[in-house]
């Protein structure tokens, strides 16, 4: 009875958190975008996206460069090292560049996201602009999720392309893969819709998920450095859970099923 | 050296003093003909209001004076900052009404409430400002959301408003580098930044050193009369509140407990608000919080 | 902030990212092979096509001259078709050239190998919409063991 009653009411909380976060959002992007609004937008497009930058270039060259060196290794026994290019590309295109994107940018941008409106809540800030007859939804809410929803595609993409730069400087420059080869079977098996596209609407999906367990959390954070704290780490990792899971989900939908 | 600048800054707003003058004239003239209905900008009618299952107000009723500065006080954890809370809209109320300007809070649609919104301004403990831009720019930004001015008319509005409040040199600081009591300030000049009727001040004396103390006390009683504003001031700082208020409630055990100018609070012969007042440790309001009896706790007779 | 260094940030992440994806369009995605335009197309009909698909390399004598578009059944003999997409540069092969479908290394994928046939008088070059006649289908393994436990037998 009591596991019952204790399953009833986690439940009953999980779904009502999914309520006020579906609200939340329904709330920030029901106003239509106000011109006044887009240098609001590009101020937290510099701070979740050019403050990641650096951490998704260098991932994305050591990934390729490993990716690189174990692929030559497994490949060069079957006389098959020609085909390093495209094991490279299509894995950082078709899955690390939107997946490690993803958990990297909750690590980086969702956590501290998740921190900056829980503290904003905590000094109440968010009341203060509620009292100024700002909406804070508006106000705080909507300029971070669309930045969000803008920077990590555009991570993924340049996690992507370095990455496959530094497949080459591993496999070409310093193990000696033909550089032709290494671009041309590339080139004929890397298909722009089927691979690019779809990673791209892979990243465009867990930013929406990233981005809004991030500001969720912090919203709905209780007021104190405890809360806070906690919701700092559920961002990470309730969003790197949902981002490894709907991964799966989309790689069947895209690649599973023909 | 604050009250010296302060005095020479108050002339600056002498103007629109002189200008209220007339009007507070007027008005006198006016109440002196219906004598018994003085006017209120906010009265709160038999408002419940509880938070989770613990009751915070169980019917309550008080009314704030237009023009005048009306204290709320009372022990701490008793909710007060929920009552401004209420008043602004952010809760909604179990039971009863709130109503501002002769209009619902309660029942006011999302959007009226808003509008509602831009006649009050609330003082927050922390102050509230935004941490990521200047004393500037937190000043303007009512300003830059609510209004098309122009950039030059904007800066010199907040010129004026950090003027009155004697921070007109620091408007380039962040708020991470201003004391609490300038904080405070800073945060006052936004409050009257888009001229509101109603100010709410959440603990204003809370943690001050005697000067910026005394700096508050001026200021808000300048503030109230210069600007013709309504003030409501939630505090426990007896003494501060006795000298500015012109109308009083205590507040305790989930009720009003005493109402009346100063001196009739002073004089009252409840129980309560003379230990209130006085700061008696024991009295109606115990100092041990509800628990077993401690011959029992300690005899093991817990149950 | 300084909102100037902001937003030269944030245009310099905008132009890393659109190079970036150019790198992707141009170098690895290579999209300007086979655009419809610049190729005509010829159909073959294979009795095994074994595991070659749409977008398999068509090449001569490890030259690329075009991809495989699409690949139907016939649905009066049951038969494969593969309409192959040959770049227009390519062009003036002979009738009595040959398609095979072959593997590339040892575990490679299947691409169509294209042999030229030779070319006298009489023998028209093949244009657009025209059917290879001579095909060799892909080896399939089961086939080869098959054929190959069949040839023990007789031999015995």
């Amino acid at each position: 009875m009591r596991f019952l009653q204790s399953l009833g009411a986690s439940t009953i909380s999980k779904l009502t958190a999914i309520g006020r976060a579906t609200l939340m959002l329904f709330g920030a992007l029901v106003a239509v975008p106000r011109v006044k609004n887009i240098p609001l937008v590009i101020q937290q497009l510099y701070v979740v996206g050019v403050q990641s930058l650096l951490i998704i270039m260098v991932s994305g060259l050591f990934i390729g460069m490993v990716m690189a060196l174990q692929g030559y290794t497994i490949l060069v026994d079957y006389g098959a090292e020609g085909s390093l290019g495209p094991m490279v590309a299509l894995s950082l295109l078709r899955e690390l560049g939107p997946v490690v994107t993803a958990l990297l940018f909750a690590g980086r941008a969702g956590s501290a996201l998740t921190a900056e409106i829980g503290l904003m809540k905590a000094t109440e800030q968010l009341s203060s602009l509620e009292m100024m007859a700002v909406d804070p939804l508006r106000r705080i809410v909507a300029p971070r999720f669309w930045a969000g929803m803008l920077a990590m595609p555009m991570l993924a993409v340049i996690f992507s392309a370095i990455g496959i730069l530094g497949g080459h400087l591993v496999g070409v420059d310093w193990l000696g893969v033909d550089s032709g080869s290494y671009w041309s079977i590339m080139q004929s098996t890397v298909d722009w819709n089927q691979d690019v596209i779809n990673g791209v609407i892979k990243s465009v999906v867990f930013a929406l998920v990233v981005t809004w367990i991030a500001i969720f959390k912090g919203y709905d954070s209780i007021p104190t450095s405890e809360g806070i704290s906690k919701a700092t780490t559920e961002t990470v990792v309730y969003s790197s859970l949902a981002v490894l899971g709907l991964d799966f989900v989309l790689t069947a939908l895209m690649f599973g099923i023909e | 050296m604050n009250f010296v600048l302060l005095l020479d800054d108050l002339n600056l707003i002498c103007t629109t003093r002189f200008a209220y003058c007339v009007l507070f004239m007027q008005r006198c003239l006016v109440e002196g003909r219906q004598q018994n209905t003085m006017e209120h900008l906010v009265e709160i009618d038999n408002l419940t209001f509880s938070r989770g299952d613990r009751v915070i107000y169980d019917g309550i009723t008080l009314n704030v004076p237009k023009g005048k500065i009306t204290a709320v006080m009372g022990p701490s954890g008793i909710g007060k900052t929920t009552l401004l809370r209420l008043i602004g809209g952010q809760l909604i109320p179990d039971e009863g009404d709130i109503l501002f300007d002769k209009e619902s809070i309660v029942s006011m649609s999302r959007k009226a409430l808003y509008k509602a919104r831009r006649k009050m301004s609330m003082l927050f403990q922390s102050g509230a400002l935004f941490t990521d831009m200047t004393v500037f720019d937190n000043v303007a930004f009512p300003l830059k959301e609510h209004t098309n001015l122009s950039d030059d008319v904007i800066a010199t509005i907040v010129a004026l408003k950090l003027q009155a409040v004697g921070l007109r040199g620091a408007a380039d600081l962040m708020p991470s580098e201003l004391s609490g009591g300038m904080a405070r300030r800073a945060a006052l000049a936004r409050a009257i930044a888009l001229d509101p009727d109603l100010i709410m001040y959440d603990e204003p004396f809370a943690g001050q050193d005697p000067i910026s103390m005394g700096v508050l006390v001026k200021l808000i009683r300048e503030l109230n009369d210069a600007l013709n504003l309504t003030s409501i001031v939630v505090t426990h700082d007896v003494k501060e509140v006795l000298t500015i208020a012109d109308y009083i409630y205590i507040l305790a055990d989930k009720r009003v407990i005493g109402e009346g100018t100063a001196q009739q609070i002073r004089d009252s012969d409840s129980e309560l608000v003379q230990q209130f007042l006085n700061g008696k440790a024991d009295g109606p309001v115990p100092f041990h919080y509800p628990a077993p009896e401690l011959e029992k706790s300690f005899l093991g007779e817990r149950k | 902030m300084n909102k100037y260094k902001t937003e030269v940030m944030v245009g310099f992440f905008v132009a890393l990212t659109i190079s970036a994806l150019l790198l992707l369009a141009l170098k690895v995605a290579e999209q300007s092979v086979a655009t419809e335009g610049d190729s005509y197309t010829l159909y073959a009909k294979f009795d095994n096509i074994g595991s070659l698909k749409a977008r398999s390399a068509v090449k001569v004598g490890g030259v690329t001259v075009g991809r495989v578009s699409s690949i139907t059944l016939d649905k009066d003999d049951f038969t494969p078709i593969v309409e192959l997409s040959i770049l227009k540069q390519y062009n003036g092969f002979p009738e009595t050239s040959s398609v095979s479908i072959l593997t590339s290394g040892l575990l490679g994928e299947q691409y169509v190998g294209f042999q030229p046939g030779f070319s006298f008088d009489g023998v028209a070059d093949l244009q657009d919409g025209d059917y290879l006649q001579d095909t060799k289908s892909a080896l399939v393994l089961e086939d080869l063991i098959g054929q190959f436990l069949f040839n023990r037998g007789s031999d015995e």
